[in-house]
């Protein structure tokens, strides 16, 4: 297999930009198949106009990107058919009945998806008689699950999917991705929940104002070479590197990405009543990308 | 084809209350001629001779007291713009709707693709539009015969078709302003009607103005002409109205295939 055909995802310089608004700039990745892959950034970074760009929502102003090997713009068709895509805020018609949206997704693809909507409906607790308008946020993101993988899709592509769902269903969620993904399909997590990508992605890329700031394994990107600092005694210390700067009553703590002979020698300097030097928490590496 | 039947299904209620309000209001108005025919005799002389007023319903050219000048005058004029109105509805929340309504997502990730889209949309009009005008001819010929009138079919059949078309006209313009907008713009659906509608009626009271004809598709469609001319359709202004409306269709398309889709 070439390195080509291994790639579910593949994103090169992509640029989308909205007049002089700001959209994504000069974004590049490679999503490989069969990966859980994490895409994080704050709200607002571009991760919704990345994914609209790989979808043929938006064109985008420069750069390409193909999908499963298609490119996002000449094979857009074929690529929808081999995709499950759940948006951020799950919409669909007011007036039909859950039932009715499952069969139109189902039937606009020509798949008979009955026996795999029947086990989604059941897993994740979906009442399929009700009507779409009388559904809360919630249960119109598991409607937006169902008809995202009830074809069995060989890529997921999921914008923040669990924001509005109760624990239980967001394990089942999971679960679900979990069980799809060692039948072979790649997924892509959109998300600003750290601990649900640092849980099921191996890889993750993070996206902050529009650009790629970092994409590699979570281990990777987990050891920066940051310290997590706590000096008792000490409440006046200001460094370059120094970050998450928190003053407690008796001294202070931070995160610390510089010089290791400064931070001593400065401490060196003050009534050091005690010092601990630890390795930071994932969502204190995290906050640095997002700083 | 799942998409048209789906938008057949969606656009069903809005359909029939449309279809039940304008066929109630114009044949009410064939229900109330019987009764005012009398009366009307003695005033159809008045009413053929009150210039740019005769001349901008058609009454200078239908004798008002006969039931074909009555239906050319009074109610193919309700029929027009109320189902000229609904057309324009029809027209102007097809493509647009999917983004005002946040549905767009869902739609576009299926396997449609953007043409798949319009032409599904475009053939759920003009199939809405064809039943609408398919209705009322029933309507119309059968309300005609319980008041023991005739109407003529060749010129009810003339005047239904060329319905149909300035319809269709009216729809495809509104689609390719759908196309481009991300709202819902009925307001804009039903002035563009409406201002198309005063446009006619203008060009028939003077002379200077009559060339606005050629820009409005309520020209051609006359209740009036059409029964006065056998039936028949003043050609020049029909072919502009043909190519508005393949225009219309093809700028749909392009401007829906080319622009960015809202979330």
């Amino acid at each position: 297999m070439n390195a080509e055909n291994s790639l579910a995802i593949q994103i090169e310089n992509l640029t989308k930009t909205y007049g002089k608004n700001r959209g994504i700039d000069d974004v590049s990745f490679e999503v490989e198949k069969g990966e859980i892959f994490g895409f994080l950034g704050p709200n607002g970074a571009g991760k919704s106009t990345t994914i609209r760009c790989l979808l043929g929502l938006i064109r985008p102003t420069g750069g390409s990107a193909a999908i499963l090997g298609s490119d996002i713009v000449k094979g857009h068709r074929d690529i929808m058919k081999r995709i499950g895509y759940m948006p951020s805020e799950t919409q669909f018609y007011p007036s039909m009945k859950v039932s009715e949206v499952i069969q139109f997704a189902a039937d606009v693809r020509g798949v008979d998806c009955r026996e795999e909507s029947a086990k989604l409906c059941q897993r994740l607790k979906v009442d399929t008689n009700k009507r779409i308008e009388e559904l809360s946020l919630g249960n119109r993101k598991k409607v937006g699950i169902v008809c995202a993988m009830q074809h069995k899709p060989e890529l997921f592509i999921f914008d923040e999917p669990t924001s509005g769902l109760d624990p239980l269903i967001q394990a089942e969620f999971f679960e679900l991705v979990r069980e799809y993904n060692e039948q072979g399909a790649t997924c892509f997590l959109s998300s600003h929940v750290l601990s649900e990508i640092r849980k099921y992605c191996r890889k993750a890329a993070i996206i902050r104002e529009g650009k790629l700031i970092a994409c590699d394994t979570i281990e990777n990107l987990a050891h920066t070479g940051a310290k997590f600092i706590r000096a008792e005694g000490v409440s006046d210390l200001a460094l370059e590197g120094m970050s998450k700067v928190n003053k407690t009553g008796s001294g202070m703590e931070f995160v610390y990405s510089g010089s290791m002979n400064l931070l001593l020698k400065a401490l060196s300097e003050k009534d050091v009543k005690d010092l601990s030097i630890e390795e930071p928490s994932l969502e204190d590496v995290f906050m640095q990308y997002y700083d | 084809m799942t998409l048209y039947k789906h938008e057949l299904k969606l656009n069903r209620g809005s359909f029939v209350i449309w279809l039940v309000g304008v066929l109630a209001m114009s044949t009410g108005c064939i229900f109330l001629f019987p009764l005012i025919d009398d009366s009307m005799a003695d005033m159809s002389d008045a009413f053929a001779s009150m210039g740019g007023f005769s001349a901008a319903f058609g009454m200078d050219k239908l004798p008002i007291t006969t039931l074909e000048g009555f239906f050319g005058t009074e109610i193919g004029t309700i029929f027009a713009l109320g189902s000229g109105m609904y057309a324009a509805l029809l027209g102007i929340s097809a493509l647009s709707k999917e983004e005002s309504g946040h549905t767009a997502e869902f739609l576009h990730t299926l396997t449609l693709g953007r043409c798949g889209i319009v032409t599904g949309k475009l053939l759920a009009i003009l199939t809405y539009l064809a039943l609408f005008d398919l209705a009322a001819f029933g309507v119309f010929a059968g309300s005609a015969a319980l008041i023991g009138e005739t109407l003529s079919m060749k010129c009810l059949v003339g005047y239904i078709l060329a319905q149909f078309a300035a319809q269709t006209e009216l729809a495809s313009v509104c689609l390719a302003l759908s196309a481009y907008s991300k709202r819902s713009s009925l307001g804009v659906g039903l002035g563009i009607a409406l201002v198309l509608y005063v446009l006619d009626i203008v060009a028939r009271i003077t002379e200077q103005a009559e060339f606005l004809k050629y820009f409005t598709p309520f020209s051609y469609s006359n209740a009036t002409d059409v029964f006065v001319n056998d039936g028949s359709v003043e050609t020049v202004p029909l072919c502009i109205g043909l190519c508005v409306t393949v225009i219309g269709i093809l700028t749909a398309y392009f401007i829906y295939k080319k622009r960015d889709i809202a979330a």
